[in-house]
């Protein structure tokens, strides 16, 4: 990828090197880029370029700008220059835009005899280029290659103001001399999120967690050697409404059960973190980049399991409790960091030793202290199957509802469940149940139910509701 | 495929000079592992190549030369479907500094669009003579648009002329890679040899389970063969590897993925008609002519489908002449999932089905019953016969020669007849843990039906009067369950004879005999 870099420099230092009458000499690849990237798909581009000034009014060109510029946003600081005039540049130099731009004007035509191959040149001038190109040679009017014979037409110039990529053209009026000169602008296309590895140790109630920062460049630009900064935090930006399933930051689901208090070390840019990358770094087109920012070996964590009912409803089949692990990202007992938005895999030892992936999940911004309870997936062994014994009208809009829940574990090991009952809207009491239930919330019933090794246990509970 | 990666890396390292970063090239996996998993909430189904909704998790080992100092190693030939930020490098004694995926392909659009602005020969053939003239040119342009090129004449539009004309590019592809290539940046204090293990995630990949329930001739116990199928759908052979599946519901979150939209170039030229065309149409000025039919990018679909076609034809005689390999021990716990070896190293090739065995259990007893759903609605009159539902039901314990993990899958239950094996239906199997029951519906069964009608109510009473009629027509004798459901308030206030609840709902346990009609008075009741 440096050297689709270097490509991509070289092309853009050769390009207006033939017929580019282009009245700048300040034609510059990138100079000193650093990229600082939001996670919602955005990036502030700073790029410091060695420019000549030539002294008084003249037209810079600035090539290798993101292809996704916001050119509203561009700005460019210099010594003693001012800016005077700003344009972005985007009419593309193709066939269709050559011709029409050299209507009125003289063309070389090189006709070649389809029997022998000789050439043969004359002058000709484009009249129109309306569905087919009509011109005229001399005092007489031909339309091109109305025949089909070989003619190639010879262009003795490029449109001034066609490119083969965007260009951001600023006019400044400066002092003559070269010196540095900052260009800064907003670009959609580059983001990043948090991809974490966590391993878990069922055994000792361990986790490792790695955190890989992950960059993804669409950008349609390479950034030569950048200094790269990483913000945690969505700025809200005119323009950016909702965009269906996130590019880059997910919102987690309710992973976090509580979220924390405690301040972390990282370096902050008001309410978001900031991750600096240690190292400048090459971020190529269509490239996808993953630089370390968190290890954590042996932090606590737990396993359990959760199977939560939407309403009181009755499944023929038994239905899988959720595996849940749950772990802190608190400075004592847990990871010690704040976690930017990402996704965590999780890995568990098989028995030859190897890791193998067990399920991922989607986090949103973790701040340090936090607790985190995610589900993995299904439980194969564990499961609950939630049946309405009952429901008799006790009067109008008031009902009583039997439910029975039987749980079943068919691991060699005994298990606790946490059997959440939601859907209790409005006014529902618990009138009888088997166990003590609590209510966590309004509308949710929430048993914890030991199931012994290979066992069964049923869980009863009568609720009343008027509504 | 994978020597052209492997090219094109080794001379991509030779320009280098700004940095002091050499380029490495990772040998070809010496092991692999495969651990395929299901598409998340696809219990059973179909499994179609061309559109896998699972996944693998690939661990490579590879061998490496380290040069001392910065290096970026480039692993090629890894699968075709790898979520790239999934991948795990470990092994590297210096640690890894950044992980990239470059997704910019050599294709011919890459090669013309990373060509502007440079040098590029540009090669005219005489139609006639076949006489080549090459001629220095600078491309200006190169868009879906059209391309403009430089030469010491000046400018002109390639393919516009007539003339039989094509660049020549100089060096190798330098950036653009053959497949998706995964690098790593790392640091070596000394040059060494490592061996490193590459983990990722792959998507692409399916497994499914299925099932063959045998009835046998004493038609009370059945033998159930399970047989796992593998899919790769990626263009990557997965050679002699450790496989393993593993089977369980696990969390998957989706982000949006980038599309690796290369911008294509399409040699398009000026308006070209000439006064034998046909008339301009409305609302276009003119037509475009392109000379090239701009589809490069979807030139290797075809292959793909035709590839997959072909297996999916030759699957299932491969099924029948696979000599029955061991049924694998049983599965390993994995958290909550379960995990099971594949007893050999297998290989499975680029966009290939594969199938092993999953159990081979024997004489397992097993009770068939009917069930009757009767909803039983007091403002209806009367309901006409309905059928009953065949049903299958044994447990899944050791006292049923089972008790093993069953994964979701669709059953083929068949019996013979007349020495051929007959289907009787095909079932679907959710994940089923240990003693758990097996509950199995085989299909409808017409001679055996339940109607039921309204009587008038006596005495002005408010309870709602049914009388159920069950019939067997069959030449057996018949277990029925006949479920009364009743909904909209009302409830089963009496029943002539005993309906104990099953699941919530009460259920009437009877035996018909053959040609026997029965009667069930019910009342509803208004809760």
């Amino acid at each position: 990828m440096k050297n689709a870099a270097r490509w991509a420099a070289l092309a853009v230092w050769l390009a207006p090197g033939v017929a580019l009458a282009a009245p700048a000499e300040g034609q510059s690849a990138q100079g000193d880029v650093s990229v600082t990237i939001y996670a919602n798909n955005q990036a502030l581009v700073q790029d410091v370029r060695s420019i000549t000034f030539k002294g008084g009014r003249e037209k810079i060109e600035f090539r290798n700008v993101s292809a996704q510029i916001r050119p509203e946003t561009a700005s460019l600081v210099a010594t003693d220059a001012q800016v005077i005039e700003q344009n972005f540049d985007y009419d593309l130099l193709s066939p269709a835009k050559i011709m029409e731009n050299a209507v009125g004007e003289t063309v070389t035509l090189v006709r070649t005899n389809p029997a022998n191959g000789t050439e043969t040149r004359e002058t000709a001038r484009i009249l129109a280029a309306n569905g087919g190109v009509v011109l005229q040679i001399g005092n007489r009017i031909e339309v091109l290659r109305d025949d089909g014979l070989p003619v190639r037409v010879i262009f003795d110039h490029v449109p001034e103001n066609m490119r083969a990529d965007p260009t951001l053209s600023v006019t400044v009026d400066a002092g003559s001399g070269t010196r540095p000169a900052t260009l800064r602008y907003l670009t959609p296309g580059l983001g990043w999120r948090a991809d974490y590895v966590a391993l878990f140790d069922e055994a000792k109630g361990q986790i490792d967690v790695q955190g890989w920062i992950t960059l993804t460049n669409n950008s349609g630009t390479t950034y030569k050697n950048a200094a790269t900064l990483l913000v945690a935090g969505n700025p809200r930006l005119i323009g950016q409404g909702f965009q269906g399933i996130p590019t880059s930051a997910p919102d987690g689901d309710a992973t976090m059960t509580e979220a924390g208090t405690e301040s972390g070390t990282r370096a902050r840019l008001g309410d978001y973190y900031l991750y600096p990358l240690a190292e400048r770094t090459t971020v190529a087109n269509m490239q996808t980049k993953q630089v370390s920012f968190l290890d954590v070996h042996g932090a606590p964590a737990s396993h359990g399991y959760e199977f939560r009912l939407g309403w009181m409803q009755t499944s023929e089949q038994p239905l899988s409790a959720a595996t849940v692990y749950q772990f802190s990202t608190s400075g004592k007992a847990g990871l010690g960091d704040q976690l930017p938005a990402g996704i965590v895999r999780f890995y568990l030892r098989d028995a030859k030793g190897q890791a193998q992936f067990i399920g991922e999940h989607a986090i949103a911004h973790t701040p340090m202290g936090s607790r985190l309870s995610i589900s993995t997936g299904d439980a194969f062994d564990v499961k609950v199957k939630p049946v309405v014994e009952s429901r008799t009208r006790l009067g109008n809009g008031h009902w009583r509802t039997a439910m029975r829940y039987t749980l079943t574990n068919a691991l060699p090991g005994p298990v606790t469940v946490r059997l959440l009952q939601a859907g209790l809207w409005g006014d529902v009491k618990v009138e009888s149940e088997s166990q003590k239930s609590t209510r966590p919330e309004a509308d949710v019933a929430e048993w914890l139910v030991p199931v012994p090794a290979n066992g069964k246990v049923d869980v009863t509970a009568a609720f009343d509701s008027r509504g | 495929m994978l020597r052209l990666a492997f090219v094109l890396t080794v001379a991509a390292s030779f320009p280098v000079a700004a940095q002091e970063v050499r380029d490495g090239v990772a040998s070809a996996p010496t092991d692999r592992s495969v651990t395929i998993y299901r598409a998340p909430h696809r219990n059973g189904g179909q499994l179609t190549l061309s559109s896998l909704g699972g996944f693998a998790v690939i661990t490579e080992t590879r061998e490496v030369n380290l040069p001392a100092g910065e290096a970026r190693l480039a692993f090629a030939g890894v699968a075709d479907g790898i979520v790239a930020e999934s991948a795990i490098v470990s092994g590297l004694p210096g640690g890894v500094i950044e992980k990239n995926r470059d997704d910019a392909l050599l294709s011919p659009s890459a090669l013309m669009h990373a060509a502007v602005g440079r040098e590029v020969a540009l090669q005219r053939v005489n139609r006639k003579t076949g006489r080549t003239t090459v001629t220095a040119a600078r491309i200006l342009s190169a868009s879906d648009q059209g391309v403009i090129f430089a030469t010491a004449d000046g400018n002109e539009a390639l393919r516009c002329s007539g003339l039989a004309e094509q660049f020549r590019y100089s060096g190798g592809g330098e950036g653009l890679f053959a497949q998706p290539t995964l690098s790593v940046l790392t640091r070596s204090s000394r040059p060494s040899h490592a061996v490193v293990k590459l983990t990722y995630i792959a998507e692409n990949f399916d497994w499914n389970a299925n099932y063959i329930a045998r009835i046998g001739a004493d038609g009370k116990t059945l033998n159930l063969t399970g047989w796992i199928t593998m899919a790769n759908g990626n263009g990557v052979s997965l050679a002699n590897a450790r496989t393993q599946i593993v089977a369980g519901g696990l969390n998957r979150a989706y982000l949006r993925r980038f599309v690796n939209d290369q911008p294509r170039v399409i040699a398009r030229c000026w308006p070209m008609q000439t006064t034998s065309d046909i008339p301009e149409t409305s609302g276009r000025p003119y037509e475009l002519v392109r000379p090239w039919l701009g589809q490069e990018g979807n030139a290797d679909r075809d292959e793909v489908i035709v590839t997959a076609r072909r297996f999916n034809l030759k699957s299932p005689t491969a099924m029948m002449a696979m000599p029955a390999p061991a049924a694998p021990p049983p599965p390993e716990q994995l958290g909550d999932l379960k995990l099971y070896r594949v007893p050999e190293r297998i290989t499975i090739a680029a966009r290939q089905m594969k199938q092993t065995r999953l159990i081979d259990q024997s004489a397992i007893p097993f009770e068939t019953y009917y069930r009757v759903e009767a909803h039983l609605l007091p403002w209806v009159t009367s309901a006409a016969p309905q059928p009953a539902t065949t049903m299958l039901r044994s447990t899944n314990d050791l006292a049923h020669h089972l008790g093993l993990p069953l994964p979701a899958g669709a059953i083929l239950v068949e019996q013979d007849q007349g020495g051929q094996p007959m289907v009787l239906g095909e079932p679907e199997l959710l994940d089923t843990a240990q003693d758990e029951q097996l509950d199995l519906a085989l299909g409808v069964a017409n001679d055996i039906t339940c109607a039921w009608k309204r009587l008038p109510a006596a005495n002005g009473d408010r309870l709602g009067h049914l009388v159920v009629t069950l019939t067997n027509a069959t030449t057996h004798g018949a277990a029925i369950e006949l479920r009364l459901n009743a909904g909209g308030g009302w409830s089963i206030h009496h029943t002539s004879v005993d309906a104990p609840k099953v699941d919530g709902v009460p259920t009437v346990k009877l035996t018909l005999a053959s040609g026997e009609e029965r009667t069930i008075a019910i009342n509803l009741g208004r809760d």
